[in-house]
């Protein structure tokens, strides 16, 4: 029976549809395999092009790390002392998802650093306009740290100020 | 089978397999209506959609630059409700199958126009695509001819490799990077005891707070060191496990245990991944109708030639 089964399937495999589609289905594997990789990867300035990725998801333990935190240091007439940092200020203050406008916030300290004038204006209009309500006074700083030294005693190698912002001014 | 040489012999029975093709079917089935289910709970969302603003456009969207947005908007929204619609009725024809796919596309672009991505909604789209190519007849109750039920399971086997093939390249990046680090004499990597408590550690600072067992793992870091190594082995490995239905239903699970644990530790969810290696990896239609621990030892990738000795 087996026999006849095995028959039976060289015979259906022949079939080209079938080993047409097998090859499809195997070249669709191979082209999202290289086509992700390079998506995350090898095209310069780009963040990723949706649906492909290259899954590099924390790829790599951190010896030492780095971010950029924004700080809210005025609201309205509100002056909020101390300064409340973008993921723990309130409703009020801050809107939409505040874990896809961190990462915003991310890029915004990179264009900041490295004098991306243009890019600073886009980055600073996606971040006031999505992310923050209202007329916002507020602070970029960058920290560096080992992580469990930060986690445990809240130090920092480094930290430093990129500046301060108000909302819709200056762009 | 797979599209990769199967490990054992028995191509035949499992691409000729009525049985294999009913559970093939039904699973199909449930990744269609969970589509609709999705579409439906996106309504809540539809309201800060059309009121949103600072719109980024990705690249599937990129013609909301030329429109006016709320107009565009909206017509993205409702294509994925019909979309959700077309998905449990008429997802047995390939032109509505498209025009699905074309939705969930456009619905994630719109969703991640608004600065950064993240990749919990990939998959669905990913294994959308691979759909289409289902055969005529895939979704026609009684009997379906030898044709119609090779290719439905050759397909149903693509959706996996799919799925599998991601977890791979994720886990590839992990391997490499333990490597790179290693040469650039690094003294923290996955290998070492207290890595994934570094990395735990650090994503807990980067989200201004804890998750529920991170700062539990940071103070005994050594409890993570044997879990962190065997999760890229899991990730590194998925693919090898299309051709080896022995270890589906094992790796199915232990890539969604793996989402669950991230998420208790670094506070990362990928509730729709759970799902998706639910119903196509730990209900595989392929797993053997009596599991077999030693077939399955003996098929695991690089420990299973050390086991059959």
């Amino acid at each position: 029976m087996a026999e006849g089964l095995g028959r039976e399937y060289n015979q259906i495999m022949r079939a080209s549809a079938l080993r047409r589609l097998r090859w499809q289905l195997a070249c669709l594997i191979l082209v999202y395999f290289f086509a992700g990789a390079a998506s995350q990867k090898l095209v310069p300035g780009v963040d990723e092009i949706i649906p492909f990725f290259g899954w590099s998801l924390f790829s790599k333990v951190p010896n030492e790390e780095s971010r950029y935190t924004l700080l809210v240091h005025r609201h309205e007439a509100e002056i909020l002392e101390p300064p409340v940092s973008f993921l723990h200020a309130p409703d009020t203050i801050v809107t939409g998802n505040r874990y896809v406008g961190r990462k915003v916030i991310q890029r915004l300290g990179r264009a900041v650093e490295r004098g991306e004038t243009a890019r600073v204006g886009d980055l600073r209009r996606l971040v006031e306009e999505s992310y923050l309500s209202g007329r916002v006074r507020y602070e970029l700083v960058f920290e560096r740290y080992d992580p469990v030294r930060k986690w445990k005693t809240g130090a920092n190698f480094e930290q430093r100020s990129l500046g301060q912002f108000t909302s819709g001014e200056g762009l | 089978m797979a599209f990769f040489r199967p490990a054992h012999a028995g191509s035949a029975t499992l691409l000729l397999s009525r049985d294999r093709f009913v559970a093939a079917q039904t699973l199909v089935a449930a990744y269609y209506a969970v589509l609709f289910f999705f579409a439906a709970g996106e309504l809540f969302s539809w309201r800060d959609y059309l009121s949103s603003g600072g719109l980024a456009p990705r690249w599937p969207v990129f013609w909301l630059r030329f429109v006016d947005p709320k107009a565009g908007i909206a017509a993205i929204l409702w294509l994925h409700l019909l979309g959700g619609i077309l998905a449990v009725t008429l997802s047995r024809y390939r032109w509505a199958r498209i025009v699905i796919f074309v939705s969930l596309l456009e619905h994630m672009a719109l969703k991640f126009s608004f600065g950064a991505v993240n990749h919990g909604d990939h998959l669905g789209v990913l294994i959308g695509f691979v759909l289409i190519f289902l055969p005529a007849g895939w979704g026609a109750r009684g009997e379906a001819g030898r044709k119609v039920r090779a290719a439905t399971l050759l397909v149903f086997s693509g959706a996996q490799a799919m799925i599998l093939l991601t977890y791979s390249m994720a886990g590839m990046w992990k391997a490499g990077g333990v490597l790179q680090q290693w040469i650039m004499g690094e003294s923290f990597t996955y290998l070492h005891p207290a890595g994934l408590a570094r990395q735990v550690a650090a994503k807990m600072i980067e989200d201004d707070s804890a998750s529920v067992l991170g700062p539990w793992l940071v103070e005994h870091p050594w409890i993570g060191w044997l879990p962190g190594i065997a999760a890229i082995y899991l990730e590194l490995f998925a693919l090898w496990v299309v051709a080896r239905p022995s270890l589906h239903r094992a790796w199915g699970l232990g890539l969604a245990l793996l989402h669950l644990g991230t998420h208790l530790v670094m506070g990362i969810g990928f509730p729709q991944n759970t799902l998706w290696l639910a119903l196509f990896l730990v209900l595989s239609p392929f797993r053997p109708s009596e599991p077999s621990w030693r077939q399955a030892a003996g098929d695991l990738p690089v420990l299973g030639a050390w086991l059959r000795r």
